[in-house]
């Protein structure tokens, strides 16, 4: 069930955080809780898709400093900031830091729903886009050092008969190449090709 | 000779001799000369005092005596004064003498004696040894002088108050001290009272009748006095009895008064920038206060909207069966809504103070903050080092905030060290900029330190270590310091003292 999204909530507050989880599960999302930021990240695994609330105040290891930490490493987790009220600038900084969106603790419950709805959308796509990514740096592998070079080529959009006379191989011997990426890439078009390519490179 | 001529003759001589004795008698040089200036007669003991026997001058000129002729200017003088009296004027004037003891001040006098057809029988001369007098005078007039050097230098005013007439002298001075022309005051008692601020009147009255009751050696009040230019200048008046009547009344009142307006404006303005600064502290404090409280109810409402949101989700055929408690629910959550919207409407409402970003310079903002607190330190014996940079960028925050931060630590400094075992008593605070290119002060103090089970908690709110703290002001500090996206921190050893490093990004310019 590793495809399954969930929603992550990292609060120390445990009525806040029970409340949540209540408040999400009774639109049956499934719901991962956790106390402080160190627990989310001794048990968060990777390659799950889903949006985290992450509380910005908190003993230890703050939320911004979360925030910033998994920016750096795993940009396809969308994180919601759950803020107390006032904590403007707070949010502020939480936005530029690269958080989805920011919510307040007593917002009204239909509003919060709508939010982690949003972002787990946007968690399902960079999910994908992870998914796709790997899979793709994966096929890329699979290439050899020779059509790896053509392909290179192609997308920039270069003629088969230019790529023979730089390469200094036969139209023929490139014409293979091209269809054995196109092959073991798994895409069905050179547009494809082009936008796995830039969107991942 | 006849009985009676000898009778006659006997009685001259007797009266001649009453009168030799007391010309000899009088501390005045006399001498009688015929109108050629020939000396007839002179007084005998004067004329030891310098040094000249009468039997010796007798039958000379008296222009030619020895007592000045060793000074030919002084000698011209007075055969000039001679010539004068023989001419039927009087002269008179302050000879120098220089004698054996010295240079003498003779207050000298020549005169002719007329007859009744008047014709000049005589010439007489007189002189008063003037010396004492006149020494004791021109001392009295240096000290004068310097006296009056002094109050000027000073800027004094003196004032002498006569209490039996109600006269009052006063210094040009006292006059000017107050724009007023000497000439304008009237020397009375009255026309100084009436000058004198009518709230300060009584308490100023009060001071110099207890004087004169004796029951003080002095008075020293201050009062403010009007000027010329209708405006209240600050005095600082000091006096005292200097004289009594025989039944011990007093007399002569005198005393010293100075301008001390703009020392009082200073003190007025430090004042001001005091109470400004609690303003600021108070308001801040009960924005904190406000935080708090809002910060600990929003979390458990938070939790009751989640709650009972959910369970309006949840249930919802549960509760389209039951309509009575789908009503309940909502109603739950209306009220829920509305204690949130109160705590926020308190929110709003303690945090209306406009905004007023500015550029500060920590350097002003320090010497701002340590003035006021100047007395308290040097009372508690507190050194205080300052360390801050001149080249220092400038903050771009409120001002209440920054000068809030620093009091709060400096002060939390200052009691720090306000123990009797704290020996060494030293107050730092540096700033620098650091490598990440934010700013760093350090407040830091010799105190006792802090225990680590309190240092872990010491950024929350009501957590302090002064019996008699709320435990709010490092609680404000790290409101200030996290409004603007910096850090605060505190290193504390036992027994040697605490340090609180803050840590504040710098502005540059945003595109």
């Amino acid at each position: 069930m590793n495809d399954e999204v969930k929603v992550y909530i990292v609060d120390d507050d445990c009525d806040m955080r029970n409340s949540i989880q209540w408040l999400l599960e009774s639109v049956n999302l499934r719901v991962c809780a956790y106390d402080s930021a160190e627990r989310f990240l001794a048990e968060y695994s990777d390659n799950r898709p889903g949006c985290l609330l992450l509380d910005v105040r908190m003993p230890g290891m703050g939320g911004l400093r979360l925030l910033e930490y998994l920016q750096s490493m795993h940009r396809h987790l969308p994180v919601i900031m759950f803020t107390g009220y006032g904590d403007v600038e707070m949010a502020v900084r939480a936005l530029k830091a690269g958080a989805f969106d920011f919510i307040e603790k007593t917002a009204a419950h239909q509003l919060i729903l709508e939010r982690v709805q949003l972002a787990m959308e946007a968690g399902k796509n960079l999910h994908l886009r992870e998914v796709e990514r790997t899979k793709f740096q994966q096929l890329l592998t699979q290439l050899s050092p020779r059509e790896h070079e053509v392909m290179l080529r192609i997308i920039q959009g270069q003629p088969n008969k230019v790529i023979a006379i730089e390469l200094g191989l036969s139209e023929r011997t490139v014409e293979k190449h091209r269809t054995s990426v196109m092959g073991k890439t798994q895409v069905r078009s050179l547009a494809e090709l082009i936008r796995i390519f830039y969107l991942h490179r | 000779m006849t009985t009676t001529e000898k009778a006659v003759g006997e009685s001259l001589e007797l009266e001649h001799n009453l009168l030799r004795r007391t010309l000899d008698g009088l501390f005045v040089y006399a001498v009688l000369m015929d109108p050629n200036g020939t000396i007839i007669e002179a007084n005998n003991s004067p004329l030891i005092s310098i040094g000249i026997r009468r039997e010796d001058c007798i039958g000379t000129q008296f222009g030619d005596s020895g007592a000045w002729a060793y000074d030919p200017d002084v000698q011209a003088r007075v055969k000039s004064a001679v010539l004068s009296a023989q001419r039927g004027e009087t002269v008179r004037y302050d000879a120098h003498l220089s004698t054996a003891k010295g240079i003498i001040i003779i207050d000298f006098s020549i005169a002719p004696i007329f007859d009744t057809e008047g014709r000049i029988t005589q010439l007489v001369a007189c002189g008063v040894d003037i010396s004492k007098r006149r020494n004791a005078e021109n001392a009295l007039r240096r000290s004068e002088e310097r006296l009056e050097l002094a109050m000027l230098g000073a800027e004094l005013g003196w004032w002498d108050w006569d209490i039996q007439t109600g006269e009052a002298a006063f210094s040009e001075h006292w006059a000017t001290m107050l724009g007023y022309d000497f000439n304008d005051i009237q020397p009375t008692f009255e026309a100084w009272e009436r000058l004198v601020h009518p709230d300060d009147l009584a308490k100023v009255k009060r001071a110099v009748i207890d004087n004169l009751d004796a029951k003080t050696p002095f008075f020293e009040i201050e009062y403010r006095i009007l000027s010329n230019n209708n405006e209240w200048k600050w005095i600082l008046g000091r006096g005292k009895v200097v004289t009594c009547t025989t039944d011990g009344k007093p007399a002569r009142v005198t005393g010293i008064d100075m301008d001390i307006s703009s020392r009082k404006d200073l003190e007025e303005r430090l004042r001001q920038r005091q109470e400004e600064l609690y303003y600021a502290q108070r308001l801040t404090a009960a924005g904190e206060l406000t935080a708090i409280v809002a910060h600990e109810l929003n979390q458990p409402l938070g939790a009751i909207n989640n709650y009972v949101g959910g369970s309006l989700l949840r249930f919802r055929e549960l509760l389209s069966a039951n309509p009575s408690l789908a009503e309940v629910l909502q109603q739950t959550l209306r009220l829920t809504q509305r204690a949130i919207a109160v705590i926020h409407g308190i929110r709003v409402l303690v945090r209306k103070q406009e905004s007023k970003l500015d550029w500060v310079s920590l350097e002003a903002m320090a010497e701002d903050v340590f003035i006021p607190l100047r007395t308290e330190l040097s009372n508690k014996q507190i050194r205080v080092s300052l360390d801050i940079p001149s080249s220092l960028p400038p903050l771009w925050c409120e001002k209440v905030h920054l000068q809030q931060l620093l009091l709060n630590l400096i002060l939390n400094a200052t009691q720090a060290m306000d123990t009797p075992g704290c020996s060494q008593r030293k107050l730092s605070l540096c700033a620098k900029v650091n490598a990440n290119h934010k700013l760093e002060i350090t407040v830091s103090d010799t105190g006792p330190g802090i225990s680590p089970e309190i240092a872990a908690r010491l950024f929350e709110p009501f957590v302090s270590t002064k019996a008699e703290g709320i435990g709010l002001g490092l609680s404000i500090c790290r409101t200030i310091v996290e409004a603007y996206g910096g850090h605060i921190s505190a290193r504390s050893v036992l027994g040697q003292g605490t340090a609180f490093d803050v840590v504040l990004p710098l502005v540059i310019e945003e595109k």
